[in-house]
């Protein structure tokens, strides 16, 4: 891979902590390097929005603490010991065994270990492995492959499907600073439609992953993270998933009905709940309407974020809000052929209206990019406030790293998101005037 | 599983240096008395839970010296970090009137083709581009547990480029498997330094170089700077928030010292032996007595004792009246301190006087080096009935101690802050933006614990909607319960 400088996100383990942190009763086994799992916690959980989340996150994340004796001897003894322990001393459902970088490359047959306990720990809590060194990729792979070794471990086939049943997957806790407030909407949207939530992405149990193969259909909300999960999820068990980016404002009634299509839910209730939604939304955006003629008229906007958000935000800004979008740049490095696919997205706007695109991780070139294409207004990282301070343009901070802002339970997805987004895209403008 | 060799690299690890334990809980008495006789020594934990780690001590202090660029050589996750070390350097910058600005950092971003086929390449370009963008006086070049063993040469990617750049190149080579103590990242770090230091031109005799750790805020600073000026001492802080030019000129000083004998232990021997620099590293001036130690110790060194004595004097009698006041408000309350051990023992010994009942005293890692002195001093003043907690990290044993003692306040920082807090234990933080050191530290940093235990209400509620992640029968257990024998 190539170097980069102010990465936005971390590494395969933090992707795959950053999963486990989500799950409810379930702690980390780390067996790596004495660093990893505080690294991890203090940079991708204060870093994104000053959030603590986990059951056992942190310091308090059990880890086998590779040191240079198992490096040169090896290291599945110390894991061994290290499983044994936590199972006796720490009080959960699932225990979760991630590997790092050292295991990765000494070559520690962690799944040998991991089995021996996989067979006996049925009254302790299940056992389970995802192998995930650093080295493997970003925040948003190890999210991926920690998903999958639960798909693969822990979820039981169907026989039986639950009618109208849906599995939310693809938003990473912290990753997305916003993650809980925007799958609290999402989740309160299709329930309100109708549909019935197995995984919600937000507190999830043992209990729901093993009974995941269940649902009819799983909704992915994709910035690259999700691809060999729904594949595993497909191939084994049946479920198809429908991908979106992140909907927002009246976009969401174009996410709302295809799912209520593809789930056969009420269609009338579903024609209903977005009309009544709607109606909410443009109750508040009317109040804007007042002071949009000074603050957001005419204004180009640029977007330094994941995939989820850079077509999420670009759409709902254009298409909703009226904006001029002048230059987008998706920080979370899709592979080609998702490129294709993420620029088509973001394009999909009202009027031929077209901004300049990048795929772009290197903070430099980003800064690079929006010096070429100047903004009226950003929205971005805590890592992008020098480069629009010098710009002299007002930045709206949502995206990994996220130091500036705490995210507790605000969200920015569906209707109310939209109204939030707005908010807070406005006080930042007044702010600084 | 074959064996394999791990090429050695680097400064000595505290272990092998200093015999530096990171598992350990007993008493001050028995600490004391089992050093004397020497059977304190290493051992493992059959339970363990992520701690810091050696190479986050260089990645994150170098990204704090002024102008430096930083590349991480290891995959993106070993610099994670770095963004939240941005809002303390972002802090520290504005506290010294420099240029706010974000850490100039660049990862290496190490792929499994890389870990297969070497990642020197990729750190050449690297190096080039960091010269490219930044023309930076130095680029500090830190290894990571993946580059280390995969044994890519960092040193001779080193030599390769630096005739074809201007900045200072700085390899650091400290793995995160190496030690299990923190501090030998700092030995590596402060030592690597020594590499762009340079053969004194002029000795400025009345200028003192001082180690300045991350957690000192400038008003620390300014308090040091108060307190030896009045001597006729003038300081020159050393490394963070510095630039290259006063890292070059860094022997010029009439004698070195530190706020963390803990962190500066190996560099000052280092320094000696190259530049013949004088040094003193007494503890962390904090507290009175403590201060007192510290500028007597400089007054030694630099030949300014009068002048320090009557320093001592003025100031005892000056915080006297106030000191006496914050006393009376907070004797007989109950102390948890947490810290890495240098700062825990200096902070124990201002709650000491504060007429604090200091319960158990954590330390990331003890050694008779920086640990012997303070701990007699502090069980001749106490009795030395406390608990010496020794853990990098280990959270599960701080919440068997904080349920066991019941303190009614946590002296601490961002490492056992936020647990202390849902634990229901109320917190006086020691921040990079805290005031703790000399005498105008013990006095605002008294002030600071009164004013924490003014309101207890987010403490206590917090902790009943908290489950910890541990079974109930861990809080009947001995807290030293998973600590092994001796390391073999």
């Amino acid at each position: 891979m190539s170097f980069c400088q102010e990465p936005r996100s971390t590494c395969a383990l933090g992707g795959a902590l950053a999963l486990i942190n989500s799950l409810d009763r379930a702690v980390p086994i780390i067996h790596a390097g004495p660093g990893c799992g505080s690294v991890l916690t203090f940079g991708q959980n204060l870093g994104g929005g000053y959030q603590h989340i986990g059951y056992a996150s942190g310091s308090a994340a059990p880890s086998s603490n590779t040191l240079e004796k198992h490096v040169v001897f090896g290291g599945e003894g110390r894991l061994r010991e290290q499983i044994q322990s936590t199972l006796e001393l720490v009080d959960a459902d699932l225990y979760f065994v991630v590997t790092g970088c050292t295991a990765g490359l000494i070559g520690d047959d962690a799944k040998a270990v991991v089995s021996e306990f996989a067979s006996k720990g049925a009254q302790q809590g299940k056992v389970v492995l995802a192998e995930t060194p650093g080295f493997k990729g970003s925040t948003y792979d190890g999210y991926g492959l920690a998903f999958q070794a639960l798909v693969d471990q822990v979820t039981r086939p169907a026989r039986t499907k639950e009618r109208h049943s849906v599995n939310l997957l693809g938003i990473v806790p912290a990753q997305d600073p916003y993650w809980q407030g925007n799958l609290a909407e999402i989740r309160r949207l299709l329930e309100r439609i109708g549909a019935k939530i197995i995984l919600s992405g937000d507190g999830d149990n043992l209990a729901a992953f093993q009974r995941a193969a269940k649902a009819s259909l799983n909704v992915v909300f994709s910035a690259g993270a999700d691809l060999g999960v729904a594949e595993a999820f497909w191939e084994r068990y049946q479920v198809p998933s429908l991908r979106f980016r992140l909907p927002i404002g009246s976009n969401t009634g174009d996410f709302l009905r295809r799912v209520s299509r593809t789930l056969e839910l009420d269609f009338e209730k579903t024609e209903k709940a977005i009309e009544s939604e709607e109606k909410e939304f443009w109750k508040y955006l009317i109040k804007l309407s007042e002071a949009y003629a000074y603050i957001l008229v005419n204004r180009e906007f640029g977007v330094v974020a994941d995939s989820n958000y850079a077509a999420g935000l670009t759409r709902f800004l254009t298409a909703d809000l009226g904006l001029t979008p002048k230059v987008v740049i998706v920080t979370d490095d899709p592979t080609e052929d998702e490129r294709v696919n993420v620029r088509r997205e973001i394009l999909e706007l009202p009027h031929g209206l077209a901004p300049a695109v990048f795929f772009e991780s290197d903070g430099y070139n980003i800064a690079e990019a929006l010096r070429a294409n100047r903004p009226d207004i950003l929205i971005g990282s805590s890592s992008d406030k020098d480069t629009a301070r010098s710009l002299q343009v007002p930045i709206l901070t949502v995206a990994y790293p996220l130091v500036d802002r705490i995210a507790l339970a605000t969200g920015y997805t569906g209707y109310r998101g939209g109204v939030n987004l707005v908010e807070n895209l406005v006080s930042t403008i007044l702010s600084g005037s | 599983m074959a064996t394999r060799t791990v090429e050695k690299a680097g400064v000595p690890t505290r272990e092998e240096r200093l015999h530096t334990i990171t598992a350990y809980v007993g008493s001050g008495e028995e600490i004391e008395r089992q050093s004397n006789s020497g059977c304190l020594y290493q051992a493992d934990r059959s339970f363990s839970q992520a701690a810091a780690c050696a190479e986050m001590m260089p990645l994150c202090n170098s990204a704090m010296v002024d102008g430096n660029v930083v590349i991480a050589h290891s995959p993106v996750g070993c610099s994670g970090m770095l963004t939240l070390i941005n809002v303390f350097n972002r802090a520290g910058r504005l506290q010294r009137g420099l240029p706010v600005a974000n850490v100039k950092s660049i990862s290496t971003n190490l792929g499994e083709r890389d870990v297969v086929y070497g990642g020197s390449e990729e750190l050449e370009r690297a190096i080039l581009e960091a010269e490219r963008r930044f023309h930076p006086p130095a680029i500090t070049i830190v290894t990571s547990c993946a580059s280390g063993i995969i044994g890519d040469d960092v040193e001779a990617v080193v030599a390769r480029l630096q005739p074809e750049v201007k900045a200072t190149l700085i390899p650091i080579q400290c793995e995160g498997f190496r030690s299990s103590a923190v501090a030998t990242g700092y030995d590596a770090f402060l030592s690597a330094l020594l590499r762009a230091v340079e053969k004194p031109k002029t000795k400025r005799a009345d200028t003192l170089l001082l180690v300045n750790p991350l957690s000192i805020a400038r008003s620390n600073e300014l308090e040091i700077e108060r307190l030896i000026g009045k001597a006729g001492l003038k300081a020159q802080w050393f490394p963070l928030f510095n630039n290259f030019d006063t890292i070059r000129a860094a022997a010029e000083v009439g004698g070195a010292s530190t706020l963390c004998a803990l962190m500066s232990n190996y560099f000052f021997s280092e320094l000696h032996r190259r530049f013949h620099v004088p040094f003193a590293e007494p503890s962390m001036p904090v507290g009175v007595e403590f201060t007192d130690q510290w500028l007597r110790g400089i007054g030694k060194l630099m030949h300014v004792e009068d002048r320090i004595e009557e320093t001592i004097a003025e100031e005892h009698a000056r915080i006297q009246p106030e000191f006496d006041a914050l006393k009376k408000q907070l004797t007989g309350k109950r102390a948890y301190i947490g810290f890495n051990l240098e700062k825990s023992l200096a902070l124990q010994s201002l709650m000491l006087e504060l007429g604090v009942e200091t319960v158990v005293s954590t330390g990331f890692e003890y050694s008779d080096a920086y640990g012997k002195k303070p701990i007699e001093s502090l069980n001749e003043r106490s009795g030395g009935k406390f608990t010496v907690h020794i853990g990098n990290f280990q959270h599960f044993e701080w919440a068997n101690l904080f349920h066991r003692e019941r303190p009614d306040i946590l002296v601490g920082g961002l490492e056992l802050g936020g647990w202390a807090l849902r634990q229901g234990i109320p917190v006086a933080p020691v921040l990079p933006h805290t005031l703790y050191i000399g005498y105008e530290g013990a006095l605002s940093y008294g002030r600071d614990v009164v004013k924490a235990l003014r309101n207890d209400s987010y403490s206590s509620n917090l902790a009943r909607h908290v489950k910890l992640p541990y079974r109930a029968s861990w809080f009947n257990e001995v807290p030293q319960k998973y600590i092994g024998e001796e390391q073999k």
